[in-house]
């Protein structure tokens, strides 16, 4: 019978490679088992040795969290951010929105017959939406365009600044967060 | 301080963390040595365990994580081994890991920069 540090290891390795690409589980997963095989074939599998094994997987659990993140990424991207995908998904999101809102306000004013303030508010969702194509390709161009695009209704509609500043200041801040290759690689090879 | 060591999340450009310099420093002293160039992981663990006269082995989410960045980072390679012998041995595969060329220079760097910073520190500290 599987002692209880190895069937724990198991238990654990399986549940965080759970949804990742079948290659990278499988190979996280075999790693592990034999690790463990090679652990209990050094030492004997002891209770000492299993209580070494249960303090290797606990330790080793926000590591093992983290690499799952990791892993679920794009290898590129994982590679030049160190930003947290939830942050990136959210300014996707928290962009998509504004963008929607203008069209929504933009259509509507328009409809009212202001076109000088309408439009404005349609050509912010489309620098928006240019800016999100953008976002990998030309991280900085995106950047720049999300910064405007979320800018353009204080400008346009500045009587409502109050209510447009704060979300266009945290949209700018978000953009710039989680603008791809900020950050350099995390290791970098020597030159 | 516990001696399983935990990764921190953030560093600097191009700077290699504890774990990572010394898995490069036990890759590149197996290559010097002449002995077998690759290892696997729970021999590393165990090296680097030595390496700190620690009885206590690098926590597995610690290690595979880091050989995994070293990886990607292009400073280590890594390959199945072969069916037969572990059939032979009667016990699971091992992934064989391999300093690469810009692993080596990394670790070069990595202890030139140490020796130069304990010797800014050594020289900070010596009474005049």
């Amino acid at each position: 019978m599987t002692p209880l540090g190895d069937r724990a290891t198991i238990a654990w390795t399986t549940l965080y490679t759970r949804g990742l690409p079948a290659e990278t589980a499988e190979r996280r997963r075999e790693e592990i088992g034999s690790d463990l095989f090679e652990h209990g074939h050094e030492a004997g599998r002891t209770p000492a040795q299993q209580a070494e094994v249960l303090g290797r997987v606990l330790w080793g659990i926000p590591a093992d969290l983290s690499w799952r993140r990791a892993a679920r990424a794009p290898r590129e991207r994982r590679l030049v951010t160190g930003e947290t995908m939830t942050l990136r998904k959210a300014t996707f999101v928290a962009f998509v929105i504004f963008a929607l809102v203008q069209v929504w306000g933009g259509v509507g004013i328009i409809g009212n017959g202001y076109w000088a303030w309408g439009l404005p508010l349609l050509v912010g969702a489309g620098l928006i939406v240019l800016g999100l194509r953008q976002r990998d390709d030309a991280p900085r161009r995106s950047t720049v365009l999300l910064v405007v695009g979320a800018a353009i209704p204080v400008v346009t509609l500045f009587w409502m600044a109050v209510i447009f500043l704060p979300v266009a200041l945290v949209l700018s801040w978000m953009a710039y967060a989680t603008e791809p290759g900020r950050r350099d690689p995390v290791v970098a090879p020597a030159t | 301080m516990s001696s399983y060591k935990v990764m921190s999340m953030r560093r600097k450009p191009g700077r290699l963390l504890d774990l990572e310099a010394q898995i490069l420093a036990v890759t590149v002293d197996q290559l010097v040595a002449g002995e077998t160039p690759e290892i696997h992981g729970f021999a590393l663990a165990k090296r680097l365990a030595d390496r700190e006269d620690s009885k206590k082995l690098t926590a597995h989410g610690t290690l595979y994580k880091a050989l995994a960045r070293l990886e990607d980072a292009g400073l280590l390679s890594s390959r199945w081994e072969d069916h037969e012998p572990a059939e032979e041995a009667g016990r699971p595969r091992r992934r064989l890991y391999r300093v690469t060329s810009a692993g080596q220079a990394a670790s070069a760097v990595h202890g030139e920069a140490s020796v130069e910073r304990s010797s800014v520190l050594n020289n900070s500290i010596e009474p005049a």
